[in-house]
């Protein structure tokens, strides 16, 4: 599909070069969760939509039109791309660990999912990652600011036990400030009281 | 030295020290996860090894030689990584989806480069871009491939003067 795009000209003076650009190529391809996204590519020109999947468009680069959008077959896609497969990061892993009412002791119930962070974070080999500490509107908002550090602590504590670096963990904490279930103030909430971890 | 030259030359001085003063500690945005042969990380005219682990910032350009390659992971759940001879440039990012500021610009100089989208692109979609020298892609939610092949450099015929 091929949009008319007139009013594109002025872009020549931001894409430095226009007379001598080298061409690019884009490719669509399927996520790791299969689904097909949607791309817009704009140049001076007019725009084109890739939709389909391994759907690719060269463009000639200068002022000159996207050509013909065609599909690219997965040799053309390895042989290209495989490099950079090689390197490419798997998608960060989220968890959320739930505590006691009032307390930063893990609930037992989220033993099992702290387990499972240190096996992601050693699977990976992780140095990058984020606990950001939360709690429910019991307390007033200063204690619940301090409690929601304790409990991201109490998770650091354990990660750097079993050998993640502490250089490589970041804690951020909002107290009751960004609550997943909304409630009244003074309102016991198990799941406000959490740290949600990501491993990247 | 008088009074007004030494008043002159402090006033010079908190001058001079003011850009460093004004400069606010940025946040990362981001992270190197995966490396392969020659990699580095180009900040504030400085090119840094890149490394598993290093923390990005906004206005980082990411670079790789031959045999070369870097992956990394940013704030939003952003994945991508670079293949050999590549050059990307990490040119704006915002994600504070409680305030609504969301946006990032990747600018990709030359090589390959593997992109899927994060959260900035599903919140906001359209509001991701990655450009290249011959267009930009604005991204709804998607995994995005693209090559720059590198130019090749212009011969100059005849003398310099």
């Amino acid at each position: 599909m091929r949009v008319a795009f007139g009013m594109l000209t002025g872009l020549c003076a931001l894409l430095a070069g226009c007379a001598t650009t080298p061409q690019a190529r884009f490719y669509l391809v399927p996520d790791p969760e299969g689904k097909i996204g949607e791309v817009t590519l704009t140049n001076e020109a007019g725009s084109i939509i890739l939709n389909k999947a391994n759907e690719t468009v060269e463009a000639p680069g200068g002022d000159q039109a996207f050509a013909d959008a065609r599909q690219a077959d997965t040799k053309e896609i390895e042989e290209t791309f495989g490099d950079a497969f090689m390197v490419m990061p798997p998608p960060p892993k989220g968890f959320n660990i739930y505590f006691d009412s009032g307390s930063a002791k893990i609930k037992p119930e989220s033993e099992g999912l702290v387990a499972e962070v240190l096996a992601e974070a050693r699977k990976r080999d992780s140095r990058d990652v984020s606990l950001n500490g939360h709690t429910d509107r019991v307390g007033d908002k200063a204690a619940n600011m301090e409690l929601s550090v304790r409990r991201a602590d109490t998770l650091k504590e354990l990660l750097v036990k079993s050998g993640v670096r502490e250089e490589y963990i970041q804690i951020e904490y909002y107290g009751e400030s960004k609550p997943i279930v909304p409630t009244e103030d003074n309102v016991d909430e198990p799941l406000n009281r959490r740290v949600e971890v990501v491993v990247r | 030295m008088t009074k007004s030259t030494l008043l002159l030359l402090s006033a010079v001085g908190i001058l001079a020290a003011l850009p460093l003063a004004a400069e606010l500690p940025q946040e990362p945005i981001g992270s190197i996860t995966n490396i392969a042969g020659a990699a580095h990380v180009l900040r504030a005219e400085q090119e840094l090894v890149a490394e598993k682990g290093l923390r990005l910032f906004a206005a980082d350009v990411l670079r790789t030689g031959a045999g070369g390659g870097i992956g990394v992971v940013l704030r939003d759940d952003t994945t991508l990584s670079l293949g050999p001879n590549s050059e990307l440039t990490l040119s704006d990012f915002d994600f504070k989806p409680d305030e609504g500021i969301l946006g990032m610009t990747l600018k990709m100089i030359k090589g390959t480069l593997v992109y899927i989208s994060g959260q900035i692109a599903k919140l906001a979609p359209g509001s991701a871009k990655v450009e290249t020298p011959a267009g930009i892609a604005a991204v709804r939610g998607t995994k995005l491939l693209i090559e720059v092949p590198e130019t090749k450099p212009m011969k100059r015929e005849g003398k310099s003067k």
